[in-house]
């Protein structure tokens, strides 16, 4: 019964919300617009359910003292810090403000900086010529990169027009292919769950 | 889009009514039998995610197909004894994971195996996230890691952090710019439009192999669109160009 209710709820919501992108019709835009209304206040109440599910995980690691178990306690006190302190005196309080922009930005652009040298890290070990397909990889690598450097054009000069024809050319006409080919899969996924073909995201061994 | 839309549901009938649809061997959904296996040998869990994608934006078709996948990989881990660590990005995503490995375990006969630090809620903060994924691998020592899914920017950071702790990965995305990460940093790459054939692949039932064959057959399509234009425009006549603006 509450399977096949929320099927039926995915069927009628997904098949108004495209009808309601082609057709021009005040009895179905209206009801439409109200449903996408209604979607922040969804996600936020899916965000508590994770923020609990959250809780519950590191509650068990400092109950059970699984190992680090004081990592759990650290991010169960800044958290429950946070969204008390923050419904307190509102997120633009100067204490929230600081510690937001002082630990979560910092720390999100050490990540991010992290992530520029794993780049060259993985691009090491991709460019190895071990068959033609990796020296083609690798060539074509080679000549895009020095393409965007002065060194480059010092070496030949016909190396930047190389570069942009590989990646104007060669590049977009792939990357047009995969996105047309994945334009098609996003259609099908949404046509199944539209006309109740795909029913995974309920679970319980649909 | 009626036409598209039309081709799949007419191959979903037919596939329904007995018609065969052969499948390709794809070796990043193949290679999940050996991620099961591989993490079951060394007695280490799995670790899964679909990205910080939500289930109600762009990269939500991307976010289900790979949810069809989790349920897959969950699903194996339970039956052979393993364990999938799935983290989540969203809420919503949350929510649908959960079920989702619940009902694998249900599936598998092994209900009560089921833990609820399986699917872990991390951060809606990309790189948090990232952040967070990094320290369960390391931690957990997961054998493998499987990321399928909506990736952005922390794509390389987590592919790099799994690569460094010896597990083995399998990727797969529609994001163009995070595919060449993954290509370079993770043992199998599903490309693009791949990660929606999961579904086929290891159900085997006819409603998904039509699906799959309706697609193709639109593809197919789009190609005779594109040449006839390439041949229409060198021509001089604009005429399909200005109708499929």
């Amino acid at each position: 019964m509450r399977t096949g209710l929320a099927v039926v709820i995915a069927i009628v919501i997904g098949i108004g919300m495209t009808l309601d992108y082609f057709v021009k019709l005040p009895l179905l835009n209206s009801p439409m617009a109200e449903v996408r209304n209604w979607m922040p206040v969804v996600t936020s109440f899916a965000v508590i359910v994770g923020a609990v599910g959250l809780l519950n995980v590191h509650h068990r690691n400092i109950q059970r003292k699984r190992g680090a178990w004081y990592n759990s306690v650290v991010l169960c006190v800044v958290m429950l810090w946070t969204i008390v302190w923050g419904i307190a005196f509102g997120t633009n309080d100067k204490t929230y403000t600081f510690v937001f922009d002082n630990v979560l930005t910092s720390a999100s652009t050490t990540l991010s900086a992290v992530g520029a040298l794993y780049l060259g890290s993985s691009a090491f070990r991709a460019f190895k010529a071990t068959n033609v397909n990796a020296a083609i990889l690798l060539a074509s690598g080679a000549i895009v990169m020095l393409a965007q450097v002065p060194i480059g054009e010092a070496l030949y000069g016909g190396i930047p027009a190389i570069g942009d024809w590989i990646m104007n050319i060669l590049n977009t006409a792939g990357q047009r292919g995969i996105m047309l080919t994945s334009g098609i899969g996003f259609m099908t996924v949404c046509l199944r769950i539209m006309l109740g073909y795909n029913r995974s995201y309920l679970g319980s061994g649909q | 889009m009626l036409l598209v839309c039309g081709v799949i549901v007419l191959q979903i009938e037919r596939a329904k009514r007995g018609f065969k649809v052969e499948l390709r061997r794809i070796a990043g959904l193949e290679a999940m039998d050996e991620v099961v296996g591989r993490a079951t040998e060394m007695g280490r869990p799995i670790h899964f995610s679909a990205g910080v994608g939500n289930l109600t934006t762009r990269g939500a078709p991307a976010m289900m197909a790979s949810l069809e996948i989790l349920g897959h990989l969950a699903w194996m881990s339970a039956k052979y004894g393993s364990k999938v660590i799935t983290t989540v990005a969203q809420g919503d995503v949350f929510a649908v994971s959960e079920e989702i490995v619940k009902g694998a375990y249900l599936r598998a006969g092994r209900p009560d195996e089921y833990t609820p630090d399986m699917v872990r809620f991390l951060s809606p903060s990309q790189f948090a996230y990232a952040g967070g994924i990094a320290g369960i691998i390391n931690r957990e020592k997961c054998a493998a890691n499987v990321i399928i899914g909506h990736f952005a920017a922390e794509a390389i950071y987590i592919a790099e952090s799994a690569h460094l702790a010896g597990a083995v990965q399998i990727a797969g995305t529609t994001n163009m710019y995070q595919l060449p990460f993954f290509v370079a940093s993770c043992d199998y790459t599903l490309i693009g439009e791949e990660i929606f054939a999961a579904g086929a692949y290891y159900s085997k039932n006819p409603v998904d192999l039509g699906a799959l064959s309706g697609e193709d057959f639109d593809r197919a399509f789009a190609i005779v669109l594109m040449l006839l234009g390439v041949v229409l425009v060198t021509m001089g006549d604009k005429s399909l160009s200005d109708l499929l603006k």
